[in-house]
């Protein structure tokens, strides 16, 4: 039977993201500085790019830890950019968070069963006698065995605090997870678990990623689409496929030329190694902010501002000579 | 690695470091944790050998005591180190000293605990050349700004005169390596070197690394567990998993014939850049390792991998395998060969 192709709308729509913090001497840090993307359902969205440049800056701002300075963000429709600490309690619950550190994102007080049970609790999701019966569901859904549930986090390995997380996370049913460098501090042998742990629990239960990393090869293989961030803009944006194949922003170029490839015969490649480091978003350079580490900048990248725009279907760049 | 192995390589090159049998173990409340189980291996004249594994396995535990660093006790190190052939771990505390100012450097992962938050740059570059190169201030200083030079840190001049804190990660780095390099050490033991710092950086730092093994020699050991920064930049490889090597190739041998099940399940898991980049589909799983990586415990009599092994026999949980040498070079240490 042919189904006529559903038209879905977004999960997420991010519109001009702004996000400025006070600094010393009243000066502003403009961590997030315009930024404007939609995330489907079922969708893994990769957000990359150098420390500082404003990933885990977006990531809070999305799932309104902190309130943006400028800009709107809907979830499933609903207006969320305003919404108060009580009236986010319900969004909360569908837009949930992983982060870097696994073993101290958990109260070491609990054990990983009363961890696991404490959102459906707090939720009331689950009645009470079933909420037993739905812990040791979740810890198999991540990987755990049930055993596990007595044990305290210093009592479990990094990436097995990582799964006890993401059983909390999941436990809610929610839309979207936004994961902070969920797997960056892992070992290559659990990297490799957690990532496919996530895309099976993506294909079980349909939700959104964003997956923030400063790992190419990583987001290569999490992400349907990449936003590539400097100095808190998207400077390119598209597919996995575009990004990694294709890519047309120097930036985008660069790191993908500096990420490691564990191939001697590929890595004797000639590397243009990009200068420099990146500035300051309290003082960020004059026209396009990449042009004083740009091997291609020219008189005009120093002067004008170059702005995001779609030069092939669904690939949108920033860079004056694209 | 046996010592009657190492004589019959094809190398007949004395190499500037030799490490036998070092055995390195922690006791502790819950009994003696082994974290170097009886390793070999050899540093030749000029290379870069990268210590690879992930964590726990016994990495800078290997360094530490290389340089002499690990208190002990907690520490038990057996064992003998040999820089140029001449034995250290039996040298006095001053001879020691000597050769950690003169023969060996270290540079760690986190450059802000090893340098002195509180003393200038040019403070912790010239008090070293003024002890071991007996110095003056003005030549230390002068030399000090050449280092700065040489690791490619721009207006050295105004730079000597800041803190640790005025400067970026990068930037630490490289006054580390300034640091390391300052005495014209021999062996250059880098743990992590990179680890802290972005992509963009660390493509900087070891093609400076690299540079500075081309120009002046230097042998290093690299210690890492990033698979692709051991094929960008070193010259031979050595597996670590739990206290033991398992693997030693060169690196182009290592990655065209990974041949331990470790080494194999490594490349396996990475997410490689290069499978993305050509073929019809890109990945979007990794090969998975079951299990957990172990921490250091009570020695095993077996294989440390067995638990995790797809090709795990009844012996290698019951008898140590014995290494073999499969290729000139590339030694394996895995029942699978023997
Ligand atoms: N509360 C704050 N006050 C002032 N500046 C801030 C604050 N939070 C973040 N910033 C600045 O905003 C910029 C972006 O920081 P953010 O932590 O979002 O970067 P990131 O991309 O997540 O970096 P990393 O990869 O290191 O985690 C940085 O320059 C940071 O110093
Ligand atoms: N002072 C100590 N006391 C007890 N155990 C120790 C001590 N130092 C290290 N260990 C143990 O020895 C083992 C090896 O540790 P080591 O730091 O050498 O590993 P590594 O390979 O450098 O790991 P990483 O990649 O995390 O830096 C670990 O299991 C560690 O817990
Ligand atoms: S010795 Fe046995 S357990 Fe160890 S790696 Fe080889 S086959 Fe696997
Ligand atoms: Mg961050
Ligand atoms: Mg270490």
């Amino acid at each position: 039977m042919m189904s006529t192709p559903k038209i879905s709308s977004p999960v997420l729509e991010a519109k001009d993201i702004v996000k400025h913090f006070k600094v010393k001497d009243g000066r502003v840090a403009r961590a997030i500085d315009g930024v404007s993307f939609e995330l489907m359902p079922g969708e893994t969205l990769g957000l990359i790019g150098e420390s500082g440049c404003g990933k885990s800056t977006l990531a809070r701002v999305l799932s309104r830890l902190e309130e943006p300075t400028g800009g709107t963000i809907h979830i499933k429709g609903q207006d969320i950019t305003h919404l108060s600490h009580r009236q986010m309690i319900p969004v909360r619950q569908n837009c949930q968070m992983i982060f870097q550190d696994a073993v101290s994102s958990l109260n070491p007080r609990a054990n990983a069963g009363e961890l696991v049970a404490e959102p459906l609790r707090i939720h009331r999701l689950v009645p009470k006698s079933e909420i037993k019966d739905r812990v040791a569901e979740l810890f198999k859904g991540v990987g755990l065995n049930p055993d596990m549930m007595t044990r305290y986090p210093h009592e479990m390995s990094g990436g097995q605090c990582q799964r006890v997380n993401i059983a909390r996370a999941i436990s809610l049913n929610p839309d979207i997870i936004i994961a902070d460098e969920a797997v960056s501090a892992l070992d290559v042998s659990i990297q490799a678990q957690v990532i496919n742990l996530l895309g099976d629990i993506q294909s079980r239960m349909g939700l959104s990623y964003i997956f923030i990393t400063h790992d190419m090869a990583v987001v290569g293989v999490i992400s349907h689409r990449i936003a590539v961030m400097y100095l808190g803009k998207f400077v390119e944006y598209s597919t996995k496929a575009e990004i990694i194949r294709n890519p047309l922003h120097p930036y985008t170029q660069a790191l993908l030329d500096a990420s490691p490839i564990p191939n001697p015969s590929r890595s004797k490649r000639q590397r243009q190694i990009v200068r420099g480091e990146l500035p300051s978003p309290i003082s960020p350079p004059s026209g396009c902010h990449f042009h004083p580490r740009c091997p291609k900048a020219t008189e005009l990248c120093k002067t004008e501002k170059p702005v995001l725009r779609e030069v092939l279907p669904g690939h949108m760049v920033s860079c004056h000579l694209v | 690695m046996s010592d009657a192995m190492v004589q019959n390589s094809p190398e007949t090159v004395q190499p500037v470091l030799s490490v036998r049998n070092l055995k390195v173990s922690f006791e502790g409340p819950k009994g003696r944790a082994v974290a170097v189980d009886n390793i070999s291996f050899d540093v030749r004249p000029g290379e870069m050998l990268a210590l690879v594994g992930e964590s726990g396995c016994g990495k800078s535990t290997v360094a530490l005591s290389l340089m002499k660093l690990l208190a002990s006790p907690p520490a038990i190190i057996e064992g003998s180190v040999y820089v140029k052939g001449r034995e250290i771990f039996n040298l006095s505390k001053e001879e020691i000293s000597k050769v950690r100012g003169k023969e060996m450097a270290m540079i760690f992962q986190q450059p802000m605990t090893s340098l002195n938050p509180v003393l200038t740059i040019e403070r912790q570059l010239t008090e070293g050349l003024m002890l071991h190169e007996g110095l003056t201030r003005k030549q230390a200083r002068e030399r000090a700004r050449e280092n700065l030079d040489l690791v490619g840190i721009p207006s050295a001049n105004e730079r000597l005169n800041q803190y640790p804190h005025q400067l970026s990660g990068g930037m630490r780095q490289r006054v580390m390596i300034a640091m390391a390099m300052s005495c014209k050490p021999s062996i250059l033991i880098a743990d992590e070197p990179t680890t802290a710092l972005d992509v963009t950086t660390q493509a900087q730092i070891l093609a400076l690394m690299s540079g500075l093994q081309d120009e002046f020699g230097i042998s290093t050991i690299l210690i890492t567990h990033d698979l692709g920064v051991v094929a960008e930049t070193a010259n031979r490889v050595a597996v670590m998993y739990a206290g033991r090597i398992v693997e030693t190739a060169t690196s182009n041998d290592l990655f065209s014939n990974p041949s331990h099940p470790y080494t194999r399940g490594l490349l396996g898991a990475v997410p490689r850049l290069d499978a993305l980049l050509s073929g019809d589909d890109m990945p979007s799983r990794l090969r998975e390792i079951p299990g957990n990586v172990p921490s250091a415990g009570p020695a095993v009599p077996g294989c440390p991998f067995a638990p995790r092994c797809d090709r795990v026999k009844d012996r290698c949980h019951t008898q140590r395998p014995t290494p073999v040498e499969l290729a000139p070079g590339h030694i394996v240490s895995c029942w699978e060969y023997a």
